[in-house]
């Protein structure tokens, strides 16, 4: 038993301290590890927990690699892979953050910082687009009413976004409600 | 009480991240930035350049950051764990959930119903980083304030972004070396 708590430990650990590029990539890393080496979890099963892992808040690869832990070693398991999934970026975060000041009069590096804002503006227009997509992909009016009400709500009346997530919660969860209510097929 | 106000904080953001690193980024700004003033719009952006380019999911590398930036080590830990908290226990809530009705429905209504909101909390990030890159803040859109290299290293990166499939680390690496190029050679020192 120990023996597996700590490969889940070091497994979590190590694909978060090599992997770059953010969340999909960690899970891919982990399928790899769990089902295909290991044989710990089945294919079917990690596509289950990845589709929770999406429904719950917060990061998808730290509630993946959570729920592979609870899986194979309840709670103990759950924060192991947990902290596992977490210290590495929090450590090397916490060094940058420590010397950022220096780091940031160094004046190659604060011109590439600066450099650097072009293409965060660039990022987020791209991610907002793709995500706007998605959402009027079904072409319903509902979602289109609901995209516009919760920008303008978010942008030009800055309304807390706590709130707007709240209320558009509701709203889907109601919508899911009353469409099965009246038998039709989402 | 600097901890106490780390641990709220990143408890909230925690339990209201839905949708992804990006998504959670104007969570954390409205938080961070505009509520409490631990950082600025332009430090702000610095991180999202710096957890980009580290290995480690985007939300966790910011809160460790603004942790470690606002109380030292401790506020790391209590920041980065505040964070993560409320989704360990939501996701072992669901787990249960999961093996006794092997279905997730109701839930995912209610998820389908966040989508345009998560959309819009993009958007509007998208927006407030745009406006400080391109003129140091959309407060102040003017000409003078106009910065002449950003805007063209946006769109281009913008147009590689939609049409060569480049990633956002890419990206983000490629205009800051071309940017520090160009504010080199024009003499333009931050």
């Amino acid at each position: 038993m120990n023996r597996k708590l700590w490969t889940l430990f070091k497994t979590c650990f190590f694909i978060s301290a090599c992997t770059f590029g953010g969340g999909m990539v960690i899970i891919s890393m982990l399928q790899k590890k769990f089902v295909e080496e290991l044989h710990w979890i089945e294919q079917d099963e990690i596509m289950d927990m990845v589709a929770i892992a999406q429904s719950c808040p917060g990061v998808m690869a730290v509630n993946t690699s959570i729920i592979i832990g609870y899986h194979i070693a309840g709670m103990l398991g759950a924060i192991l892979t947990m902290f596992g999934t977490i210290l590495p970026p929090m450590i090397i975060l916490s060094i940058i953050s420590l010397f950022y000041v220096q780091f940031r009069n160094n004046l190659i590096i604060a011109l590439i910082l600066k450099g650097m804002q072009a293409g965060v503006a660039a990022v987020m227009i791209h991610v907002a687009a793709t995500m706007m997509k998605n959402v009027l992909k079904d072409k319903k009016l509902l979602s289109l009413l609901m995209l516009i009400g919760a920008s303008a709500a978010a942008i030009v009346l800055q309304i807390d976004i706590i709130f707007i997530l709240i209320v558009c919660g509701i709203i889907g969860g109601t919508s899911v409600w009353i469409s099965e209510k009246r038998g039709e097929k989402i | 009480m600097i901890y106490l106000k780390l641990l709220q904080t990143f408890l909230l953001i925690g339990l209201f991240s839905f949708g992804g690193g990006y998504a959670s980024m104007e969570l954390i700004r409205t938080r961070v930035v505009a509520q409490q003033h631990w950082m600025t719009d332009a430090e702000f952006t610095d991180i999202i350049s710096i957890a980009e380019m580290t290995p480690g999911p985007l939300g966790i590398n910011i809160a460790s950051f603004v942790g470690t930036r606002t109380a030292g080590i401790r506020g790391t830990l209590i920041a980065t764990i505040a964070y993560a908290l409320p989704a360990m226990v939501i996701v072992m809530i669901l787990a249960n959930v999961y093996d006794r009705y092997r279905s997730l429905h109701g839930i995912q209504g209610v998820l389908k119903g966040l989508r345009p909101a998560v959309a819009a909390m993009v958007l509007a990030a998208a927006l407030k980083l745009t406006g400080s890159a391109w003129w140091g803040g959309l407060e102040q859109i003017s000409i003078p304030n106009t910065n002449w290299i950003s805007i063209p290293v946006s769109l281009a990166m913008l147009i590689l972004l939609c049409k060569k499939k480049l990633g956002p680390m890419q990206a983000i690496l490629s205009s800051g070396v071309i940017g520090a190029i160009l504010y080199a050679m024009l003499g333009i020192v931050p």
